[in-house]
């Protein structure tokens, strides 16, 4: 017992030793390690507190501290409103959808460009299908505006195959394969750049041993490649799967229209509407908690299932 | 190895930019509570004997004494003779105003560069510094001010179009944002002189509670009826073009629209804002109303009425003839802007327009066809014997000679009195008669003295400028738009006589089912009345659209008034009718 407890006691103090010897040799990337966390602290911890918010009938006069506690009528009132069944039905079908379409794309282009051998072309493809990242998402609405317009490009060619319809963009059922197509199209490239290179870590000693052993491309893709880059893509879709029910505002406040707000009006275009606009912040806040709670939720049994499945887990 | 490390930075720098975005959503809704103070709130005039204010020059004295509506008793009539004196201020001073007016700077790139600032400035002593919120985003940008504690001494906002505290005016007083004017007439004599003397226009400017929320702006009307500045327009050319006289029912306008579609091939006959209705203008012929409206005392809300059907019914059906703009549910304005690309290049025929921009007014600004020729359209009837005389009509400015502004004062303002003395000169008639048309050396180049010695604006110097400055540049460069005392007149007045004549067509009618802009709730009602309304007519303006473009079928238009009153229309209708009934006792 004796010899056991001073060899804690030894393990610690080298262990202290090692933590100072760290701290000396690292010193530099610690104090750059600190931005990030004031980061954190400031603008996404400290914040928190307005969290209260959604249990007050707040007053910006009166203050976090002075404002009345009004217990769970924000959440009832949104519950009980108009909106609340819609805005939950658009933002999980445009997540999901979003996610079912979007999320496989980027990993299918960064193998198809995996498999191609002339580096220039590669490259070149690479570059391009990128480039709409850089584009302002303003931009890319009034594009996508100008080509669902009655007389718009895509209109046209929707007519061709026998649709009669009018406007795209002035039709509900359009709004998501619209949203989430033009998103697909801007992300890709960008999306497949993890992809890419998670692909170049992959030994190509075990390519070579593949093809000893008589496997053709696409069994290389499906033993190797695959397996290779499997647990980046759990990790990236359950990262997306704490984001299921964060649909960006900004792009649907853009595109949608009184006639497509039954598609189209999802929890934080509310938000948006309610806090920002109507000034109503106690009603907003209990709207968006509302949100990050399901979020985590959903994230939470994300991570467990992966875990419970695979080795692969955030925490 | 290398790789690896590259690939564990990559999923790293993920991970980080994801958790950000996870977070976002709580920065949105929490940033009310950085700008929050607990300060008391300090509703008190402000202590008067600052060093500052030392050599400020007392007004005229009033004696105390006041008028039966509780302001002080003044001499003069309409500002006739400015009572402040000036300069206002020995030192110079700069202060802030909050000035939603981007949409009608013109070529300017400060307002500070228009010649009556400059004038107004070197008189008073202030420098004022502009603050411009970006055109479309004003009632957002006037939220943000009480969140933000960045309150700039004065702010000239338009409260019925949206520029609003939410809970209302009183509150705004109540909670410190905002000077309660009463206690500062004393050093407004100017103001007071327009409260006193005209009499609707000092009864609209209290609020319910006995609370003057700021400096109203007044609507200086030309004659005793106040003359519509907008209203339905028609290309004359086009009608020329297909042998047809001006539409004055439903069924002409009917066979002009289809006119215009199948012989001219026009892609927009009638185009209507981005809702699918207009102000009022055309659809009063239906007897209703876009929203409220007050028929024999009681309050109406328009989509309640069968009548408000029977007008999207109508719509529905042009709709499906092609005779409206097959894009308006995705245009960006919502206002009376009508689409450049549409305007300029003769695809709409018919359309809600400003009197300013009648005639060949957009051949200057870039149409296509030099004919281009726009007049005015009489408000439509039904034909025969189910013909209504229209009764509303768009009177938001000009209803109790109210101009829509009002300039409110920051409570927490250092220099409140001098913002209130520089903001009164407005009041004097020297001082507006040049906000309205131009400095007083500037005769017989921007505006020319009538035979009995009033002054009109010069109409080739705004429409056709010998500099080739743009008209809506003159205005902010020789006038000043919508100043606190604003003259009808002056932007009519000067127009050539075809012109003038829009203005009469389309102010036959009078707006007796108006609602007075200035009816004003209490806070508590307020903050009943913001629960509900907004999702209500948020949903009225959705259902219009489907109505009209068929998404939604006019026989379920009784399931859909159901909707509205499980969503409180009848509640806000209470709220509305009480108080209505307030403001007729007042």
């Amino acid at each position: 017992m004796k010899k056991d407890a001073s060899q804690a006691v030894e393990i610690q103090v080298s262990r202290g030793k090692l933590i100072k010897r760290d701290l000396r040799r690292n010193w530099s990337l610690y104090v750059m390690a600190l931005f990030p966390l004031a980061y954190f602290i400031i603008f996404n911890y400290v914040p928190m507190g307005g969290i209260v918010m959604a249990f007050q009938d707040f007053n910006i006069r009166k203050g976090i501290f002075g404002s009345e506690f009004v217990g769970l009528k924000n959440f009832i009132r949104y519950f009980n409103g108009p909106n609340f069944w819609r805005n939950l039905r658009n933002t999980l079908s445009i997540s999901l959808y979003g996610l079912l379409f979007s999320f496989p794309f980027p990993i299918i282009f960064a193998l198809c460009l995996n498999e191609v051998r002339n580096k220039y072309f590669k490259k070149v493809t690479q570059t391009i299908s990128y480039l709409p990242y850089f584009i302002s998402v303003v931009v890319v609405v009034s594009i996508l505006n100008d080509f669902c317009k009655a007389n718009g490009l895509l209109t046209q060619i929707a007519a061709f195959f026998g649709d009669n319809g009018g406007a795209l963009i002035s039709r509900p059922e359009w709004f998501q394969p619209l949203f989430i197509g033009s998103n697909i199209w801007q992300h890709l490239g960008y999306n497949s750049i993890i992809f890419i290179s998670a692909l170049a870590a992959i030994d190509p000693e075990l390519y070579e041993a593949a093809v000893i052993d008589g496997a053709g491309r696409w069994k290389q893709t499906l033993y190797i490649t695959l397996p290779g880059i499997a647990s980046t893509i759990v990790v990236l879709l359950i990262l997306r799967l704490g984001q299921i029910m964060n649909v960006g505002y900004e792009k649907i406040i853009l595109m949608y229209g009184p006639s497509t707000y039954e598609t189209a009006d999802v929890i934080s275009s509310y938000v948006y509407r309610v806090g920002i606009v109507d000034a109503d912040y106690s009603f907003s806040t209990a709207i968006n908690l509302f949100n990050s709670v399901v979020n985590f939720i959903v994230l939470f049994i994300g991570n467990a299932i992966s875990r419970k499945i695979s080795d692969t887990s955030l925490w | 190895m290398k790789l690896k490390k590259l690939l564990a930075l990559a999923l790293a720098l993920v991970l980080i930019i994801g958790c950000m975005a996870a977070c976002g959503g709580n920065n949105n809704s929490s940033t009310g509570s950085n700008g929050n103070d607990t300060s008391t709130p300090t509703s008190e005039p402000a202590d008067t004997s600052t060093p500052d204010t030392s050599d400020v020059s007392e007004p005229a004295s009033t004696g105390g004494e006041t008028t039966a509506e509780g302001y002080p008793v003044s001499d003069v009539e309409f500002g006739k003779v400015n009572q402040q004196t000036y300069p206002i201020v020995s030192e110079p001073l700069t202060l802030s105003l909050w000035y939603p007016m981007a949409g009608s700077m013109g070529e300017l790139a400060d307002f500070n560069d228009g010649e009556f600032w400059q004038w107004y400035e070197e008189k008073t002593g202030i420098h004022i510094d502009f603050i411009v919120p970006s055109s479309g985003t004003e009632g957002e940008a006037f939220n943000l001010l009480f969140a933000s504690d960045e309150m700039p001494d004065m702010a000239y906002s338009q409260p019925n179009a949206g520029q609003s505290y939410r809970t209302g005016e009183d509150a705004a007083i109540k909670e410190g944002y905002f000077v309660n004017m009463m206690d500062y007439l004393d050093i407004a004599p100017n103001y007071v002189s327009w409260l006193n003397s005209q009499e609707d226009f000092g009864r609209a400017a209290k609020s319910d509670e006995g609370n003057m929320y700021g400096m109203w702006g007044v609507w200086l009307t030309m004659g005793d009826e106040c003359v519509a500045d907008q209203g339905i327009a028609i290309r004359q050319d086009f009608l020329d073009k297909v042998n047809m006289e001006v539409p004055t029912t439903y069924d002409e306008w009917e066979t002009v629209l289809t006119a215009f579609k199948d012989q001219l091939g026009i892609e927009a006959p009638f185009y209507t804002s981005k809702y699918g209705i207009d102000f009022g203008e055309f659809m009063a012929g239906y007897d209703t109303a876009p929203y409220w409206y007050v028929r024999g005392n009681k309050v109406q809300y328009g989509p309640l009425d069968d009548q408000y059907r029977d007008y999207l019914a109508l719509l529905n059906d042009w709709w499906n003839k092609g005779l409206l703009d097959k894009d308006f549910a995705t245009r960006t304005s919502t206002g009376i802007t009508a689409d450049n690309d549409m305007m300029l290049n003769d695809k709409v025929g018919s359309l809600i327009d400003y009197g300013t921009r009648m005639g060949g007014t957009y051949v200057t600004r870039g149409a296509t066809n030099p004919d281009f020729f726009l007049v005015a359209a009489p408000q439509p009837v039904k034909s025969g014997s189910d013909a209504v005389t229209p009764t509303f009509r768009n009177a938001g400015a000009g209803s109790d000679h109210m101009n829509g502004y009002c300039m409110v004062f920051s409570a927490t303002g250092e220099h409140i009195e001098e913002a209130i003395r520089w903001n009164d000169g407005f009041y004097a008639e020297d001082v507006y008669l040049n906000a309205n048309y131009g400095l007083d050396d500037q005769e017989g180049v921007v505006w020319y003295a009538a035979e009995d010695g009033h002054r009109i604006g010069e109409y080739d110097f705004r429409y056709s400028n010998p500099d080739g400055i743009s008209s809506a540049t003159v205005l902010v460069q020789f006038w000043t738009k919508n100043p606190p005392v604003r003259y009808e007149a002056s932007q009519i007045e000067q127009m050539v006589d075809y012109l003038q004549e829009n203005y009469q067509v389309w102010s036959t009618n009078d707006p007796t089912s108006f609602m007075p802009t200035r009816v004003t709730m209490t806070s508590d009602e307020n903050t009943e009345y913001a629960s509900m309304y907004p999702d209500i007519e948020a949903y009225v303006q959705e259902c219009n659209v489907k109505f009209i473009m068929g998404q939604m079928s006019l026989d379920d238009y009784d399931s859909y008034r159901d909707t509205l009153k499980s969503m409180g229309i009848e509640d806000c209708m209470n709220l509305q009718q009480a108080a209505l009934d307030r403001y007729y006792a007042r």
